[in-house]
């Protein structure tokens, strides 16, 4: 665990050997919820990285190009040096953090789209519009999933812009993302889980990353969640013991249910 | 798979295909610590340059305060003499006329005359002599009072008039 009062002393000396010290200890700290949480939000991105199952061709495919996502998340906390940016209190270095790397990853992610504009098999005049398609049927989704009791004519406006958007992220990754040779279940169940799942991310990033903590993370693997890891995920998040709770309670329900259409 | 495993193992998926990008934490550790140490803050250089720029601009404010100083200073006259009844005017350079009247009725009536028409005077009375003295008249100004001591319009100067008994 991160001791954020000395960490906020740190950031707030103005003296570089201690700022840097406490943006180390930070990325060290939160590297990975704050890379979780950009792979749930930005899915396609990395994803030719992660096309190469075979351990060795992975390796060899990473030395030419190092993940996007990564380093996305390093140049966000270069900022917190080159800027001379500091958090307004201990309480806030977490929110601050995530609102740093939010910004940084908007303002980096068109890096993205114009080398796939520039890929030899994208054609360079729809890139454009694939982006501006997946952005905008992404946001009518979020639009419609908010609304409570919605009726038959938004259920299939829903279905219709979630294998809209599927459709975009599939053509961005050059196919479908995830490898079914081992799964349990028929492959068409499989896929459909994962393409589900994926979407609850895009919809809920933050809500799915914490559940991905809460359910599979390294905190609470293979052993049942308890009041002291959960408030492990809750300083990791910059939130209340009793948010995090309320968080799991409400979307584990929401992505089961979604989950349960796959199966029926 | 069944209903209630369902979630679990749907993200469990999703992590695992997730994690395949990621670099070796050690690896990744050390490349940030690495590049780390080069950043450099932008205000650093805006601040040294905001120093140097203050620093020059004192040295050259004061520099100009000074030569600004020593050119009024040499340039500008200290006093200029003006024309008039002011103080170290020449009309008080001007010789002294004295005019002697017998009465003291006649020196009261030029003193009332004098006092009316704001004319600068000093007056000295011991026993039965008394003096005025008049600072200085200029030329084709105060014609009544000209008039009452019989004197020419065109005179200028200083003049003191003195009761004769």
């Amino acid at each position: 665990m991160i001791d954020f009062k000395n960490t906020y002393q740190e950031l707030i000396s103005g003296d570089n050997d201690f700022r840097r010290n406490a943006i180390e200890k930070l990325y060290i700290a939160f590297e990975i919820s704050l890379k979780r949480n950009l792979q749930i939000k930005y899915p396609y991105v990395d994803s030719h990285l992660r096309k190469s199952i075979d351990s060795e061709n992975k390796e060899s495919t990473m030395k030419l190009t190092s993940p996007f996502i990564e380093e996305i998340i390093q140049i966000a906390f270069f900022k917190i040096i080159e800027k001379n940016l500091s958090p307004k209190s201990e309480y806030a270095i977490v929110g601050w953090l995530k609102d740093i790397v939010n910004k940084t990853a908007s303002e980096e992610i068109h890096r993205f789209w114009r080398k796939f504009e520039v890929d030899e098999n994208t054609q360079s005049n729809s890139a454009s519009k694939i982006k501006f398609d997946y952005d905008t049927k992404v946001e009518e989704l979020n639009k419609l999933s908010k609304i409570k009791n919605p009726s038959e004519k938004v259920k299939s406006e829903i279905s219709r812009l979630r294998v809209q958007i599927i459709g975009i992220v599939k053509l961005i990754t050059k196919g479908g993302h995830l490898n079914h040779a081992k799964a349990s279940a028929a492959p068409y169940i499989m896929e459909c889980i994962d393409e589900t799942t994926m979407l609850f991310g895009l919809q809920y990033p933050d809500q799915a990353s914490i559940l991905m903590e809460y359910t599979v993370g390294q905190k609470t693997e293979n052993k049942k969640p308890n009041n002291k890891n959960l408030q492990e995920i809750a300083s990791i998040y910059g939130q209340s013991l009793s948010n995090i709770k309320k968080t799991v309670s409400t979307y584990s329900k929401l992505l089961k249910e979604s989950l349960s259409e796959c199966l029926d | 798979m069944n209903k209630k495993n369902i979630m679990k193992e749907a993200l469990h998926r999703y992590q695992r295909y997730l994690s395949q990008s990621d670099t070796e934490d050690t690896l990744l550790h050390k490349n940030f610590k690495e590049k780390l140490a080069h950043i450099e803050s932008d205000q650093k250089l805006i601040k040294k340059i905001q120093s140097k720029v203050n620093a020059t601009s004192s040295i050259i404010g004061s520099s100009l305060f000074i030569t600004g100083f020593l050119i009024a200073r040499l340039t500008l006259p200290v006093a200029v003499g003006v024309k008039g009844v002011e103080e170290k005017s020449y009309i008080e350079e001007l010789p002294i006329k004295i005019i002697e009247i017998s009465t003291h009725e006649e020196f009261k009536k030029i003193i009332t005359l004098a006092i009316n028409k704001e004319i600068s005077l000093e007056s000295k009375s011991n026993n039965n002599i008394s003096q005025l003295y008049i600072y200085g008249l200029e030329q084709e100004k105060n014609k009544e009072f000209k008039k009452l001591l019989n004197l020419d319009n065109n005179y200028e100067g200083p003049l003191t008039i003195i009761v004769n008994n």
